[in-house]
Protein backbone atom coordinates (compact mmCIF):
# COMPACT_ATOMS: atom_id res chain seq x y z
CA UNK A 1 0.00 0.00 0.00
CA UNK A 2 2.67 2.54 0.66
CA UNK A 3 3.85 2.50 -2.95
CA UNK A 4 0.10 3.20 -4.00
CA UNK A 5 -0.01 6.28 -1.71
CA UNK A 6 3.29 7.03 -2.89
CA UNK A 7 1.95 7.39 -6.86
CA UNK A 8 -1.20 9.08 -5.55
CA UNK A 9 0.43 11.66 -3.38
CA UNK A 10 2.95 12.26 -6.04
CA UNK A 11 0.23 12.63 -9.21
CA UNK A 12 -2.56 14.26 -7.20
CA UNK A 13 -1.29 15.76 -3.78
CA UNK A 14 1.78 17.62 -5.00
CA UNK A 15 0.32 18.54 -8.18
CA UNK A 16 -2.76 20.38 -6.58
CA UNK A 17 -0.71 21.97 -4.28
CA UNK A 18 1.89 22.98 -6.87
CA UNK A 19 -0.89 24.01 -9.18
CA UNK A 20 -2.53 26.02 -6.73
CA UNK A 21 0.67 27.35 -4.66
CA UNK A 22 -0.70 31.22 -5.94
CA UNK A 23 -3.99 30.55 -4.43
CA UNK A 24 -3.03 29.14 -1.12
CA UNK A 25 -0.76 31.88 -0.94
CA UNK A 26 -3.45 34.94 -1.68
CA UNK A 27 -5.84 32.42 1.18
CA UNK A 28 -3.14 32.44 3.80
CA UNK A 29 -2.21 36.05 2.82
CA UNK A 30 -5.81 37.03 3.20
CA UNK A 31 -6.64 34.91 6.70
CA UNK A 32 -2.92 35.77 8.51
CA UNK A 33 -1.94 39.26 7.17
CA UNK A 34 -4.85 41.31 7.57
CA UNK A 35 -6.19 39.49 11.19
CA UNK A 36 -4.06 39.32 14.20
CA UNK A 37 -4.41 35.91 16.36
CA UNK A 38 -6.40 36.88 18.81
CA UNK A 39 -8.58 38.19 16.07
CA UNK A 40 -8.87 34.63 14.94
CA UNK A 41 -9.77 33.39 18.34
CA UNK A 42 -12.31 35.70 19.04
CA UNK A 43 -14.24 35.21 15.56
CA UNK A 44 -13.55 31.44 16.62
CA UNK A 45 -15.28 32.19 19.62
CA UNK A 46 -18.46 33.97 18.57
CA UNK A 47 -18.50 31.27 15.87
CA UNK A 48 -18.52 28.40 18.17
CA UNK A 49 -21.24 30.36 20.07
CA UNK A 50 -23.61 30.76 16.86
CA UNK A 51 -25.33 28.09 14.72
CA UNK A 52 -25.40 30.53 11.89
CA UNK A 53 -21.66 31.39 11.86
CA UNK A 54 -21.07 27.80 12.36
CA UNK A 55 -23.06 27.31 8.98
CA UNK A 56 -21.67 29.83 7.20
CA UNK A 57 -18.11 28.66 7.96
CA UNK A 58 -19.26 24.87 6.70
CA UNK A 59 -20.33 26.62 3.03
CA UNK A 60 -16.90 28.37 3.23
CA UNK A 61 -14.91 24.70 3.54
CA UNK A 62 -17.62 23.07 1.50
CA UNK A 63 -16.51 25.53 -1.35
CA UNK A 64 -13.03 25.07 -0.98
CA UNK A 65 -13.82 20.83 -1.08
CA UNK A 66 -15.66 21.43 -4.05
CA UNK A 67 -12.43 22.99 -5.53
CA UNK A 68 -10.10 20.17 -4.49
CA UNK A 69 -13.09 17.71 -5.67
CA UNK A 70 -13.17 19.09 -9.48
CA UNK A 71 -9.15 19.05 -9.27
CA UNK A 72 -9.31 15.28 -8.84
CA UNK A 73 -12.25 14.61 -11.36
CA UNK A 74 -10.13 16.77 -13.59
CA UNK A 75 -7.24 14.60 -13.33
CA UNK A 76 -8.23 11.82 -13.46
CA UNK A 77 -9.61 12.62 -17.10
CA UNK A 78 -6.29 13.22 -18.34
CA UNK A 79 -5.14 10.54 -20.74
CA UNK A 80 -1.54 11.15 -18.63
CA UNK A 81 -3.43 10.16 -15.45
CA UNK A 82 -4.84 7.17 -16.62
CA UNK A 83 -2.71 5.17 -14.90
CA UNK A 84 -4.50 5.57 -11.58
CA UNK A 85 -7.42 3.76 -12.64
CA UNK A 86 -5.29 0.82 -12.33
CA UNK A 87 -6.23 0.92 -8.25
CA UNK A 88 -9.54 -0.29 -9.47
CA UNK A 89 -7.22 -3.59 -9.19
CA UNK A 90 -7.32 -3.16 -5.51
CA UNK A 91 -9.94 -4.34 -2.89
CA UNK A 92 -12.97 -2.11 -2.07
CA UNK A 93 -11.43 -1.38 1.04
CA UNK A 94 -8.00 -0.51 0.18
CA UNK A 95 -9.58 1.86 -2.15
CA UNK A 96 -11.64 3.83 0.24
CA UNK A 97 -8.72 4.24 2.35
CA UNK A 98 -6.64 5.79 -0.35
CA UNK A 99 -9.10 7.62 -1.20
CA UNK A 100 -9.56 9.05 1.87
CA UNK A 101 -5.89 9.63 2.26
CA UNK A 102 -6.18 11.71 -0.93
CA UNK A 103 -8.92 13.38 0.58
CA UNK A 104 -7.69 14.15 3.91
CA UNK A 105 -4.27 15.53 2.21
CA UNK A 106 -6.20 17.67 0.01
CA UNK A 107 -7.78 19.63 2.60
CA UNK A 108 -5.27 20.23 4.96
CA UNK A 109 -6.39 24.20 4.76
CA UNK A 110 -9.29 24.14 5.78
CA UNK A 111 -9.20 20.89 8.18
CA UNK A 112 -6.04 22.80 10.29
CA UNK A 113 -8.69 25.62 10.71
CA UNK A 114 -11.04 23.11 12.10
CA UNK A 115 -8.53 22.04 14.62
CA UNK A 116 -7.86 25.35 15.72
CA UNK A 117 -11.87 25.63 16.06
CA UNK A 118 -11.89 22.28 17.81
CA UNK A 119 -9.02 23.10 20.44
CA UNK A 120 -10.77 26.48 21.58
CA UNK A 121 -14.27 24.72 21.65
CA UNK A 122 -12.89 22.28 23.88
CA UNK A 123 -11.46 25.12 25.70
CA UNK A 124 -14.80 26.67 25.97
CA UNK A 125 -16.68 23.30 27.11
CA UNK A 126 -18.69 23.30 23.17
CA UNK A 127 -19.11 20.29 23.02
CA UNK A 128 -22.21 20.20 20.66
CA UNK A 129 -20.03 22.97 18.51
CA UNK A 130 -16.79 20.47 18.63
CA UNK A 131 -19.13 17.61 17.16
CA UNK A 132 -20.30 19.92 14.64
CA UNK A 133 -16.95 21.26 13.42
CA UNK A 134 -15.34 18.01 13.24
CA UNK A 135 -18.33 16.09 11.39
CA UNK A 136 -18.52 18.70 8.77
CA UNK A 137 -15.09 18.27 8.15
CA UNK A 138 -14.86 14.12 7.96
CA UNK A 139 -18.43 14.69 6.26
CA UNK A 140 -16.85 16.53 3.78
CA UNK A 141 -13.78 14.14 3.78
CA UNK A 142 -16.04 11.58 3.12
CA UNK A 143 -18.28 13.46 0.15
CA UNK A 144 -14.77 13.51 -1.82
CA UNK A 145 -13.82 9.28 -1.18
CA UNK A 146 -17.85 8.88 -2.34
CA UNK A 147 -16.77 11.38 -5.46
CA UNK A 148 -13.47 9.56 -6.52
CA UNK A 149 -14.65 6.31 -5.95
CA UNK A 150 -17.80 6.13 -8.11
CA UNK A 151 -15.63 8.32 -10.96
CA UNK A 152 -13.08 5.21 -10.71
CA UNK A 153 -15.63 2.51 -11.38
CA UNK A 154 -16.25 4.46 -14.68
CA UNK A 155 -14.29 4.03 -17.61
CA UNK A 156 -11.64 6.76 -18.25
CA UNK A 157 -12.84 7.93 -21.19
CA UNK A 158 -16.22 8.78 -19.71
CA UNK A 159 -16.30 12.71 -19.45
CA UNK A 160 -17.44 14.85 -16.00
CA UNK A 161 -19.98 17.01 -17.08
CA UNK A 162 -22.13 19.45 -15.02
CA UNK A 163 -24.04 21.66 -17.12
CA UNK A 164 -27.15 23.92 -16.77
CA UNK A 165 -30.02 23.94 -19.07
CA UNK A 166 -31.62 27.27 -19.14
CA UNK A 167 -35.20 27.68 -20.19
CA UNK A 168 -36.19 28.84 -24.00
CA UNK A 169 -36.96 32.57 -23.09
CA UNK A 170 -33.21 32.57 -21.86
CA UNK A 171 -32.28 32.16 -26.02
CA UNK A 172 -31.23 35.13 -27.83
CA UNK A 173 -28.71 36.46 -30.48
CA UNK A 174 -25.09 35.80 -28.80
CA UNK A 175 -22.59 38.37 -30.09
CA UNK A 176 -19.19 36.81 -30.52
CA UNK A 177 -17.77 38.58 -27.46
CA UNK A 178 -20.19 36.76 -25.22
CA UNK A 179 -19.46 32.89 -26.30
CA UNK A 180 -17.05 32.57 -23.62
CA UNK A 181 -19.13 33.44 -20.67
CA UNK A 182 -21.89 31.42 -22.32
CA UNK A 183 -19.27 28.75 -22.31
CA UNK A 184 -17.87 29.20 -18.84
CA UNK A 185 -22.04 29.35 -17.04
CA UNK A 186 -22.97 26.25 -19.43
CA UNK A 187 -19.56 24.10 -19.41
CA UNK A 188 -17.78 25.52 -16.10
CA UNK A 189 -20.35 26.85 -13.81
CA UNK A 190 -18.53 25.45 -10.70
CA UNK A 191 -15.14 27.77 -11.62
CA UNK A 192 -17.26 30.51 -12.36
CA UNK A 193 -18.71 30.40 -9.34
CA UNK A 194 -15.33 29.61 -7.64
CA UNK A 195 -14.01 32.58 -8.94
CA UNK A 196 -16.69 35.09 -8.33
CA UNK A 197 -17.51 33.90 -4.53
CA UNK A 198 -13.97 33.90 -3.93
CA UNK A 199 -13.14 37.41 -5.38
CA UNK A 200 -16.71 38.90 -3.93
CA UNK A 201 -15.60 37.75 -0.85
CA UNK A 202 -12.37 39.40 -0.89
CA UNK A 203 -14.07 42.79 -1.90
CA UNK A 204 -16.40 42.91 0.52
CA UNK A 205 -13.89 41.36 3.50
CA UNK A 206 -11.55 44.56 2.27
CA UNK A 207 -14.38 47.22 2.68
CA UNK A 208 -15.06 45.59 5.96
CA UNK A 209 -11.58 45.98 6.85
CA UNK A 210 -10.79 49.99 5.91
CA UNK A 211 -13.03 51.64 8.04
CA UNK A 212 -11.59 49.49 11.26
CA UNK A 213 -7.75 50.66 11.54
CA UNK A 214 -5.68 53.03 9.48
CA UNK A 215 -5.44 51.48 6.36
CA UNK A 216 -5.13 53.63 3.53
CA UNK A 217 -6.12 52.99 -0.74
CA UNK A 218 -3.11 50.59 -0.81
CA UNK A 219 -5.38 48.07 0.54
CA UNK A 220 -7.60 48.42 -2.42
CA UNK A 221 -4.98 47.97 -4.94
CA UNK A 222 -3.83 45.00 -3.35
CA UNK A 223 -7.10 43.95 -3.44
CA UNK A 224 -7.27 44.74 -7.37
CA UNK A 225 -4.53 42.25 -7.61
CA UNK A 226 -6.19 39.50 -5.38
CA UNK A 227 -9.06 39.88 -7.73
CA UNK A 228 -6.93 39.45 -10.79
CA UNK A 229 -4.94 36.38 -9.45
CA UNK A 230 -8.35 34.91 -8.50
CA UNK A 231 -9.29 34.83 -12.33
CA UNK A 232 -6.34 32.79 -13.22
CA UNK A 233 -7.92 29.87 -14.07
CA UNK A 234 -10.90 31.93 -15.97
CA UNK A 235 -7.54 33.53 -18.30
CA UNK A 236 -6.03 30.28 -19.14
CA UNK A 237 -9.75 28.74 -19.82
CA UNK A 238 -10.43 31.41 -22.26
CA UNK A 239 -7.43 30.40 -24.28
CA UNK A 240 -7.72 26.29 -23.97
CA UNK A 241 -11.63 27.48 -25.09
CA UNK A 242 -10.94 29.48 -28.25
CA UNK A 243 -8.25 26.82 -29.31
CA UNK A 244 -10.63 24.04 -28.66
CA UNK A 245 -13.94 24.99 -29.54
CA UNK A 246 -12.98 27.81 -32.31
CA UNK A 247 -9.57 27.33 -33.56
CA UNK A 248 -11.11 27.90 -37.02
CA UNK A 249 -11.55 31.89 -36.36
CA UNK A 250 -7.87 32.18 -36.54
CA UNK A 251 -8.37 32.16 -40.29
CA UNK A 252 -10.95 35.00 -39.86
CA UNK A 253 -9.12 38.40 -40.97
CA UNK A 254 -9.98 39.86 -37.60
CA UNK A 255 -7.84 43.66 -36.83
CA UNK A 256 -5.79 43.31 -33.90
CA UNK A 257 -7.05 46.02 -32.21
CA UNK A 258 -10.30 44.38 -32.97
CA UNK A 259 -9.62 41.68 -31.32
CA UNK A 260 -7.78 43.73 -28.53
CA UNK A 261 -11.38 45.73 -27.94
CA UNK A 262 -13.57 42.45 -27.69
CA UNK A 263 -10.50 41.23 -25.20
CA UNK A 264 -11.19 44.23 -23.24
CA UNK A 265 -15.15 44.37 -23.56
CA UNK A 266 -15.13 40.35 -22.96
CA UNK A 267 -13.18 41.06 -19.49
CA UNK A 268 -14.76 43.58 -18.87
CA UNK A 269 -18.60 41.46 -18.79
CA UNK A 270 -16.40 39.31 -16.48
CA UNK A 271 -15.55 41.89 -14.16
CA UNK A 272 -19.52 43.19 -13.66
CA UNK A 273 -20.04 42.02 -10.56
CA UNK A 274 -16.76 43.33 -9.19
CA UNK A 275 -16.97 46.38 -10.65
CA UNK A 276 -20.49 46.94 -8.99
CA UNK A 277 -19.70 46.12 -5.90
CA UNK A 278 -16.45 48.59 -5.77
CA UNK A 279 -18.34 51.35 -7.04
CA UNK A 280 -21.54 51.17 -4.74
CA UNK A 281 -19.49 50.08 -1.84
CA UNK A 282 -16.04 51.67 -2.15
CA UNK A 283 -16.52 54.89 -4.07
CA UNK A 284 -18.56 56.84 -0.78
CA UNK A 285 -15.35 56.12 0.97
CA UNK A 286 -12.84 57.06 -1.62
CA UNK A 287 -11.62 59.48 -4.18
CA UNK A 288 -13.31 59.20 -7.99
CA UNK A 289 -9.79 59.67 -9.41
CA UNK A 290 -8.62 56.63 -7.29
CA UNK A 291 -11.80 54.86 -8.45
CA UNK A 292 -11.18 54.78 -12.17
CA UNK A 293 -7.76 54.26 -12.06
CA UNK A 294 -8.40 51.35 -9.81
CA UNK A 295 -10.78 50.09 -12.30
CA UNK A 296 -7.89 50.43 -14.90
CA UNK A 297 -5.44 48.57 -13.11
CA UNK A 298 -7.56 45.67 -12.15
CA UNK A 299 -8.88 45.42 -15.95
CA UNK A 300 -5.30 46.40 -17.20
CA UNK A 301 -3.78 43.31 -14.94
CA UNK A 302 -6.15 40.69 -16.27
CA UNK A 303 -5.13 41.47 -19.70
CA UNK A 304 -1.44 41.51 -18.65
CA UNK A 305 -2.57 37.83 -17.45
CA UNK A 306 -4.01 36.70 -20.29
CA UNK A 307 -1.33 37.89 -22.59
CA UNK A 308 1.36 35.99 -20.65
CA UNK A 309 -0.57 32.69 -21.08
CA UNK A 310 0.82 32.92 -24.87
CA UNK A 311 3.85 32.50 -23.99
CA UNK A 312 3.86 28.68 -25.20
CA UNK A 313 7.61 27.70 -24.73
CA UNK A 314 7.09 27.82 -20.57
CA UNK A 315 5.47 25.17 -19.25
CA UNK A 316 2.39 25.39 -16.72
CA UNK A 317 4.92 25.05 -13.49
CA UNK A 318 7.10 27.99 -15.15
CA UNK A 319 3.92 30.24 -15.49
CA UNK A 320 2.89 29.66 -12.16
CA UNK A 321 6.59 30.46 -10.73
CA UNK A 322 6.29 33.49 -12.31
CA UNK A 323 2.63 34.63 -11.45
CA UNK A 324 4.19 33.74 -8.03
CA UNK A 325 6.92 35.98 -8.00
CA UNK A 326 5.10 38.47 -10.04
CA UNK A 327 2.54 38.65 -7.17
CA UNK A 328 4.87 39.11 -4.38
CA UNK A 329 7.07 41.41 -6.12
CA UNK A 330 3.66 43.58 -7.52
CA UNK A 331 2.50 43.82 -3.81
CA UNK A 332 5.43 45.49 -2.99
CA UNK A 333 5.00 47.98 -5.49
CA UNK A 334 2.24 48.70 -4.09
CA UNK A 335 3.39 49.12 -1.08
CA UNK A 336 6.21 51.38 -1.82
CA UNK A 337 3.21 53.16 -3.43
CA UNK A 338 3.72 53.46 -7.12
CA UNK A 339 0.97 54.55 -8.78
CA UNK A 340 -1.51 52.19 -10.09
CA UNK A 341 -1.76 54.38 -13.78
CA UNK A 342 2.02 53.57 -14.48
CA UNK A 343 1.27 49.93 -13.19
CA UNK A 344 -1.86 49.62 -15.69
CA UNK A 345 0.08 50.98 -18.44
CA UNK A 346 2.74 48.63 -17.97
CA UNK A 347 0.34 46.06 -18.06
CA UNK A 348 -1.70 46.70 -20.74
CA UNK A 349 1.35 48.06 -22.67
CA UNK A 350 2.81 44.14 -22.11
CA UNK A 351 -0.42 42.39 -22.20
CA UNK A 352 -1.20 43.27 -25.86
CA UNK A 353 2.49 43.48 -27.57
CA UNK A 354 2.47 39.96 -25.95
CA UNK A 355 -0.90 39.02 -27.67
CA UNK A 356 0.15 40.45 -30.82
CA UNK A 357 3.66 38.74 -31.10
CA UNK A 358 2.53 35.14 -29.48
CA UNK A 359 -1.35 34.87 -30.89
CA UNK A 360 -0.19 33.48 -34.39
CA UNK A 361 2.59 31.13 -32.85
CA UNK A 362 0.74 30.24 -29.65
CA UNK A 363 -0.99 26.17 -30.11
CA UNK A 364 -2.67 24.23 -27.71
CA UNK A 365 -0.37 21.58 -26.26
CA UNK A 366 -1.39 18.20 -28.73
CA UNK B 1 1.86 31.26 -59.04
CA UNK B 2 -0.71 31.44 -56.67
CA UNK B 3 0.83 30.10 -54.16
CA UNK B 4 4.69 29.63 -53.09
CA UNK B 5 5.58 26.85 -50.90
CA UNK B 6 9.50 26.75 -49.77
CA UNK B 7 11.04 24.86 -46.64
CA UNK B 8 7.88 24.53 -45.02
CA UNK B 9 8.08 22.07 -42.09
CA UNK B 10 5.62 21.25 -39.12
CA UNK B 11 6.31 19.36 -36.18
CA UNK B 12 4.30 18.30 -33.63
CA UNK B 13 5.85 17.77 -30.22
CA UNK B 14 9.14 17.67 -32.04
CA UNK B 15 7.93 15.30 -34.21
CA UNK B 16 7.81 16.32 -37.92
CA UNK B 17 4.87 15.16 -39.35
CA UNK B 18 5.29 17.45 -42.64
CA UNK B 19 7.98 18.75 -44.54
CA UNK B 20 7.81 20.19 -48.36
CA UNK B 21 11.19 21.46 -49.59
CA UNK B 22 9.67 23.55 -52.45
CA UNK B 23 5.82 23.76 -54.18
CA UNK B 24 4.30 25.85 -56.67
CA UNK B 25 0.63 25.90 -57.26
CA UNK B 26 -0.97 27.75 -59.99
CA UNK B 27 -5.17 29.06 -59.93
CA UNK B 28 -7.80 26.03 -60.39
CA UNK B 29 -9.27 22.98 -58.71
CA UNK B 30 -6.71 20.76 -57.01
CA UNK B 31 -7.26 17.41 -55.50
CA UNK B 32 -5.46 16.60 -52.32
CA UNK B 33 -5.23 13.05 -51.59
CA UNK B 34 -3.35 11.09 -49.28
CA UNK B 35 -4.02 8.69 -45.97
CA UNK B 36 -5.39 9.49 -42.89
CA UNK B 37 -2.79 11.29 -40.71
CA UNK B 38 -0.90 12.02 -43.50
CA UNK B 39 -0.90 15.70 -43.36
CA UNK B 40 -3.69 17.38 -45.35
CA UNK B 41 -5.49 18.85 -42.32
CA UNK B 42 -2.05 20.29 -41.57
CA UNK B 43 -1.11 21.82 -44.16
CA UNK B 44 -4.78 22.70 -45.07
CA UNK B 45 -4.85 25.24 -41.34
CA UNK B 46 -1.07 26.29 -41.64
CA UNK B 47 -2.12 27.84 -45.27
CA UNK B 48 -5.39 29.10 -43.49
CA UNK B 49 -3.27 30.98 -40.45
CA UNK B 50 -5.08 28.28 -37.78
CA UNK B 51 -1.81 26.93 -36.55
CA UNK B 52 1.73 28.27 -37.09
CA UNK B 53 4.64 26.56 -39.28
CA UNK B 54 8.13 26.74 -40.16
CA UNK B 55 9.48 28.14 -43.44
CA UNK B 56 7.75 30.10 -46.03
CA UNK B 57 4.39 29.63 -47.20
CA UNK B 58 3.08 32.81 -49.16
CA UNK B 59 -0.79 32.82 -50.81
CA UNK B 60 -0.41 35.97 -53.73
CA UNK B 61 3.09 36.91 -51.63
CA UNK B 62 1.09 37.33 -48.73
CA UNK B 63 1.56 35.20 -45.21
CA UNK B 64 -1.08 33.18 -44.07
CA UNK B 65 -1.22 35.55 -40.92
CA UNK B 66 -1.81 38.35 -42.58
CA UNK B 67 -5.16 39.79 -42.21
CA UNK B 68 -5.33 40.83 -45.85
CA UNK B 69 -4.60 36.73 -46.50
CA UNK B 70 -6.95 35.77 -44.22
CA UNK B 71 -10.02 37.69 -46.46
CA UNK B 72 -8.93 35.56 -49.68
CA UNK B 73 -8.41 32.36 -48.32
CA UNK B 74 -11.43 30.06 -46.92
CA UNK B 75 -10.80 27.15 -44.54
CA UNK B 76 -13.62 24.42 -44.09
CA UNK B 77 -12.83 21.87 -41.56
CA UNK B 78 -12.62 18.25 -42.03
CA UNK B 79 -14.52 17.43 -38.60
CA UNK B 80 -15.69 20.95 -37.69
CA UNK B 81 -15.64 22.00 -34.01
CA UNK B 82 -18.16 24.30 -33.01
CA UNK B 83 -18.94 25.01 -28.77
CA UNK B 84 -21.97 23.03 -28.67
CA UNK B 85 -24.20 25.80 -26.84
CA UNK B 86 -24.17 28.28 -29.21
CA UNK B 87 -26.42 27.98 -32.31
CA UNK B 88 -25.15 27.90 -36.05
CA UNK B 89 -26.85 30.97 -37.11
CA UNK B 90 -24.45 32.54 -33.81
CA UNK B 91 -21.25 31.35 -35.74
CA UNK B 92 -22.37 32.17 -38.92
CA UNK B 93 -23.33 35.79 -38.48
CA UNK B 94 -19.77 36.64 -36.93
CA UNK B 95 -18.21 34.57 -39.66
CA UNK B 96 -19.85 36.91 -42.68
CA UNK B 97 -19.43 39.82 -40.49
CA UNK B 98 -15.71 39.06 -40.42
CA UNK B 99 -15.16 38.32 -43.91
CA UNK B 100 -17.07 40.88 -45.04
CA UNK B 101 -19.67 38.27 -46.94
CA UNK B 102 -22.07 40.42 -49.40
CA UNK B 103 -25.61 41.14 -48.08
CA UNK B 104 -27.79 38.15 -48.86
CA UNK B 105 -25.09 35.56 -49.36
CA UNK B 106 -25.43 33.59 -46.15
CA UNK B 107 -28.98 33.24 -46.53
CA UNK B 108 -28.36 32.19 -50.09
CA UNK B 109 -25.89 29.65 -48.57
CA UNK B 110 -28.08 28.42 -45.30
CA UNK B 111 -31.01 27.72 -48.05
CA UNK B 112 -29.15 26.07 -50.50
CA UNK B 113 -27.58 23.92 -47.98
CA UNK B 114 -30.54 23.15 -45.96
CA UNK B 115 -28.81 24.42 -42.98
CA UNK B 116 -31.67 27.07 -42.88
CA UNK B 117 -33.66 24.16 -41.16
CA UNK B 118 -32.07 24.33 -38.21
CA UNK B 119 -29.70 26.96 -37.82
CA UNK B 120 -31.63 28.32 -34.72
CA UNK B 121 -31.07 25.53 -32.55
CA UNK B 122 -27.83 24.90 -30.79
CA UNK B 123 -25.21 23.03 -32.21
CA UNK B 124 -25.26 20.38 -29.63
CA UNK B 125 -28.50 18.92 -30.89
CA UNK B 126 -27.06 18.79 -34.94
CA UNK B 127 -25.77 15.40 -36.17
CA UNK B 128 -22.30 15.30 -37.65
CA UNK B 129 -23.71 15.66 -41.09
CA UNK B 130 -25.84 18.78 -40.10
CA UNK B 131 -22.22 19.92 -38.37
CA UNK B 132 -20.72 19.81 -41.55
CA UNK B 133 -22.50 21.70 -43.81
CA UNK B 134 -22.58 24.15 -41.46
CA UNK B 135 -18.42 24.12 -41.91
CA UNK B 136 -18.89 24.25 -45.78
CA UNK B 137 -22.05 27.33 -45.57
CA UNK B 138 -18.25 29.36 -43.55
CA UNK B 139 -16.02 28.16 -46.23
CA UNK B 140 -18.12 30.28 -48.94
CA UNK B 141 -18.84 33.34 -47.07
CA UNK B 142 -16.97 36.29 -48.23
CA UNK B 143 -15.58 36.96 -51.63
CA UNK B 144 -12.07 34.92 -51.03
CA UNK B 145 -10.11 33.62 -54.31
CA UNK B 146 -9.12 30.03 -52.79
CA UNK B 147 -11.23 27.89 -50.75
CA UNK B 148 -10.17 24.96 -48.92
CA UNK B 149 -12.74 22.13 -48.35
CA UNK B 150 -11.41 19.59 -46.04
CA UNK B 151 -12.43 16.28 -46.96
CA UNK B 152 -16.09 18.03 -48.42
CA UNK B 153 -17.28 14.46 -48.98
CA UNK B 154 -17.58 12.73 -45.92
CA UNK B 155 -20.28 12.92 -43.07
CA UNK B 156 -22.71 14.81 -45.84
CA UNK B 157 -25.50 12.61 -47.96
CA UNK B 158 -25.94 12.16 -51.58
CA UNK B 159 -27.73 15.17 -52.15
CA UNK B 160 -25.60 17.40 -50.37
CA UNK B 161 -22.65 16.41 -52.62
CA UNK B 162 -24.23 17.14 -55.80
CA UNK B 163 -25.31 20.65 -53.73
CA UNK B 164 -21.70 21.33 -53.38
CA UNK B 165 -20.50 19.86 -56.79
CA UNK B 166 -23.20 22.45 -58.33
CA UNK B 167 -21.59 25.49 -56.05
CA UNK B 168 -17.80 24.87 -56.13
CA UNK B 169 -18.22 24.35 -60.06
CA UNK B 170 -20.38 27.90 -59.83
CA UNK B 171 -18.55 29.47 -57.54
CA UNK B 172 -15.79 28.90 -59.62
CA UNK B 173 -16.71 30.15 -63.11
CA UNK B 174 -18.69 33.25 -61.42
CA UNK B 175 -15.93 34.88 -59.48
CA UNK B 176 -12.37 32.78 -60.64
CA UNK B 177 -11.92 30.94 -56.94
CA UNK B 178 -9.93 28.51 -57.05
CA UNK B 179 -9.96 25.29 -54.29
CA UNK B 180 -8.20 23.07 -52.49
CA UNK B 181 -10.05 19.54 -51.88
CA UNK B 182 -8.93 17.10 -50.06
CA UNK B 183 -9.53 12.78 -49.94
CA UNK B 184 -7.90 10.36 -48.07
CA UNK B 185 -9.58 8.11 -50.64
CA UNK B 186 -8.07 7.35 -53.96
CA UNK B 187 -11.46 8.10 -55.83
CA UNK B 188 -11.71 11.16 -57.59
CA UNK B 189 -14.71 13.39 -57.72
CA UNK B 190 -16.53 12.86 -61.16
CA UNK B 191 -18.17 15.63 -61.50
CA UNK B 192 -15.46 18.00 -61.19
CA UNK B 193 -12.64 19.17 -63.60
CA UNK B 194 -9.75 18.70 -61.51
CA UNK B 195 -6.87 21.07 -62.57
CA UNK B 196 -4.47 18.83 -60.69
CA UNK B 197 -3.92 16.25 -58.58
CA UNK B 198 -1.29 16.18 -55.32
CA UNK B 199 -0.54 13.41 -53.51
CA UNK B 200 0.41 13.60 -49.65
CA UNK B 201 2.66 10.72 -48.15
CA UNK B 202 6.02 10.04 -46.68
CA UNK B 203 5.35 13.43 -44.81
CA UNK B 204 5.30 15.53 -48.24
CA UNK B 205 3.23 16.81 -50.92
CA UNK B 206 4.21 16.30 -54.64
CA UNK B 207 2.25 16.53 -57.58
CA UNK B 208 0.56 13.47 -59.27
Amino acid sequence: MKVVFAVFQKAIIWDYYRKNLLFLLVVVLFAFGFLKGQEHQSIVKQALNSPKLLLYAVFLWLLYGVKTYLFVLRSLGQPDFRFLFHLRLLSLWQRLVVWFYVSFMLSQLTFLYAVFMVVEGLALGKFMSVFFVFGSQFFLMLLGVFIYERRIRQTPEAKFIFSLTFPQFFKFRLPAVLFYHKYLLYKEPILLLLTKFFSIFSLLFVVWLFPTDDYDQRLFSMLAVIVAVSHLRICSQYIYFQNRHLAVFRNLPLSFWYKSLMLLLGYFVLLLPEIYLFIAQVLPITRLPYAVSWLIFLVSTIVFVHGFQYLYRLSDDAKMQYFFFGFVFLLLLIMYKVPLLILSGIFLFTGFWLLKKFENSYEAPQ
Amino acid sequence: MMLEVNEFRKKYNQNLVLEIPQLSISEGIHWFVGQNGSGKSTFFKSLAGIIPFEGSLLFQNMTPHEQQCKFLVNYSEAEPKYPDFVTAKDILKFIAYSKKAPNGQLEDLVAHFGVVDYWENNIGTYSSGMLKKVSLVSGFLGRPQLIILDEPFILVDAASIDKLYEIVARTQVEYGTSFFLSSHQDLLPEKLKLDSVFTVDNKTIVKK
